[in-house]
């Protein structure tokens, strides 16, 4: 590889990196904990609503009939039911309700049922930190946010081509390289480095799978215009996501027993349903999809469509052959979510995602030393980039203890309690960003941060253990230990936030105000090897 | 930079869109197949013939190569297509 070659490439590499390095941190942060995403909505809602799982769960069939009986539901309207499992323990019933007396149409209900007593909880939403966290991973939250995240995924892939250009000719003999006794800028170089062959594979696949959810429908804008001639339904159809639309009758038909028909299912289709959408419930064009997995394939899920009026799955509607796309596109995503493979395999993700997260503050401490004597970058630029890096990963750490901490303690039937948490969390982040803008003394700021984030962890850890230890320890013997493990988790962390605290308290500020990292001093010229000197010249090392 | 960056992600993805029709034209696969196949395949190219273009000192040195690949491929898909309708 020539040596151009390689230096236009880590221009390139960091130039992308630093553009793109705060979203992409907390794409990887909330997208590490989002791979916990059922053990956090047990650790939210089980200890303030507690369940037995040993318990024999009532009846889809009653606890449904139940539900309609006192709610207000349009059932001509798709409703949408989610059985419990050994993810999540509740029935979720998501039900479109009839319009208001005004003949405004309201918003669907969504409805947390206790598995065994068939009573409605609470508003499935109320507990909703878990889900906030996964929309933050998927659109940070942003309008239009999927095609940001998008474009950021394929900056991703670009940089991590780009550092493999860079890095290939040192791919394996460096790939245990990290030199201790050398200066910062060395350390912060093997560890962008190493971290970044490691988790090789984890972030290509990352990059591919979040481009492919997001930015799909551009990929495949000149198909659907040349091939498909515009027609996005036929499209679909192919790709194995065809849309089966029936209208109402308005004539009233008795609905299958749904506890049978899945028990039927199952048997047949040896496999596990999860979930049920009901399209126009008592109505002769009713239809009932069942979607659920293969017990005996890896990560297939199987979906159906049941017409009451025939009383079958009919094969006009549910096609005897697998669809590649559809499977495959299914298959990737468990991929991302890490879904095909117990905890063990998730707790290795999470750890790889932190150590993406690592990787990037290190990639930007280096190319802000780097640039920040750079003439041609403005101070002001270099100033503010730098804030944003500070300011942008520490303040999503805080914001996530915040939220834990909140979670935790607002009460669960206070309505403005999910609001308040979403705004908490927004607030947290933008202020330690303005903070950031006005601090002098990078280190400390990160020793701060650290430290307040600790300590969040560890009142909520307090909380969890004042307010819910008889029902945290009750759980765990019947069958939900994933919520102890939580609490766990959450002083593991705050150990580590702490530990990083005490780390950067020690650590000496660099002498120049408002750097992250001391500027680069060379070591002494005997300690450089020619080849050292010359990868130093050209921003190599 | 600027302006690499912007020609690239055009550049990326015209040659990737116009590669990826001509694997749909051509291959003789089930169309599920081939959906998936540009699917996967799409991006990659996309990002491909961006790292490329970073790997390149100057945009002019970048685009020399990849001109005459998108020429040839945009000339490809109008003939397949136009042998498709008739």
């Amino acid at each position: 590889m020539k040596a151009q070659t390689i230096r236009s490439a880590l221009d390139g590499h960091g130039w992308l990196g630093i553009f793109i390095s705060v979203p992409l941190f907390i794409v990887f942060w909330a997208g590490s904990l989002t791979l916990f995403y059922p053990e956090l909505k047990k650790w939210a809602e089980l200890p303030q609503f507690p369940v037995d799982a040993t318990q024999v769960v009532m009846p889809v069939n009653q606890v449904l009939q139940r539900t309609l009986a006192r709610y207000p539901v349009d059932t001509s309207e798709t409703m949408f039911l989610v059985l419990p499992d050994e993810n999540q323990p509740w029935y979720q019933f998501y039900l479109p309700q009839l319009p208001d007396e005004q003949g405004v149409k309201t918003d669907m209900l969504e409805l947390l049922v206790h598995p065994v007593s068939g009573e409605v909880v609470t508003d499935a939403e109320q507990f909703h930190f878990a889900d906030f966290l996964y929309k933050l991973h998927i659109d940070l939250y942003l309008p239009a946010g999927d095609y940001l995240v998008g474009f950021i995924s394929l900056l991703f892939m670009v940089i991590i081509f780009t550092g493999v250009v860079v890095q290939l000719k040192k791919l394996f003999s460096n790939f245990f390289l990290y030199r201790s006794d050398k200066t910062q800028r060395y350390r912060l170089t093997d560890i962008h480095n190493v971290i970044g062959v490691i988790s090789l594979p984890y972030s290509f696949i990352f990059a591919l799978t979040g481009l492919m959810f997001n930015l799909g429908l551009i990929s495949q804008l000149v198909t659907l215009t040349l091939v498909y001639e515009g027609d996005r339904q036929r499209m679909f159809a192919d790709a194995g996501f065809a849309r089966v639309v029936e209208q109402p009758s308005g004539v009233a038909q008795q609905m299958p027993d749904l506890d049978q028909l899945i028990a039927q299912w199952e048997k047949q289709q040896n496999a596990h349903a999860h979930s049920l959408r009901i399209d126009h419930y008592g109505d002769q064009n009713a239809l009932i999809r069942l979607i659920g997995q293969h017990n005996d394939n890896f990560v297939q899920r199987i979906d159906m469509i049941y017409r009451v009026r025939d009383s079958e799955f009919p094969a006009d509607i549910n096609p005897a052959e697998r669809n590649a796309f559809a499977d495959g596109t299914r298959f990737l995503y468990a991929l991302h979510f890490g879904h095909f493979a117990g905890v063990d395999l998730r707790i290795l993700y999470f750890l790889l995602g932190l150590g993406v997260c690592a990787m990037i503050v290190a990639g930007n401490m280096l190319w802000l030393n780097k640039y920040s004597k750079n003439r041609a970058v403005s101070k002001r630029v270099s100033g503010l980039l730098q804030a944003t890096t500070l300011g942008g990963c520490v303040g999503i750490v805080l914001a996530t203890c915040v939220g834990f901490l909140l979670e935790r303690t607002l009460a669960p039937g206070w309505l403005s309690r999910t609001p308040l948490i979403e705004v908490s969390f927004a607030a947290t982040l933008l202020f330690t960003m303005l903070l950031a803008c006005v601090t002098t003394r990078a280190k400390h700021f990160v020793m701060q941060g650290m430290l307040v984030g600790g300590v969040l962890l560890l009142i909520t850890l307090a909380c969890d253990l004042l307010m819910f230890g008889a029902e945290i320890m009750q759980l765990a013997h019947n069958g939900f230990a994933e919520v102890l493990a939580v609490s766990v988790s959450f002083a593991l962390v705050a150990a580590l936030l702490l530990w990083i605290a005490i780390h950067f308290r020690q650590a000496p500020e660099p002498a120049k105000a408002n750097h992250i990292t001391p500027p680069y001093t060379a070591a002494a010229p005997a300690e450089l090897t020619a080849a050292e000197n010359a990868n130093q010249r050209d921003g190599l090392v | 930079m600027w302006l690499k960056s912007g020609v690239a992600l055009l550049v990326g993805l015209m040659i990737n869109a116009s590669l990826m029709l001509n694997l749909t034209l051509l291959l003789p696969l089930s169309i599920d197949v081939l959906l998936l196949l540009g699917f996967v395949l799409g991006f990659i190219v996309w990002a491909a013939v961006m790292t490329w273009f970073y790997c390149r000192a100057s945009l002019r040195q970048a685009l020399r190569p990849c001109v005459p690949v998108l020429l040839l491929s945009v000339a490809s898909n109008v003939l397949l297509i136009l042998g498709v309708s008739q």
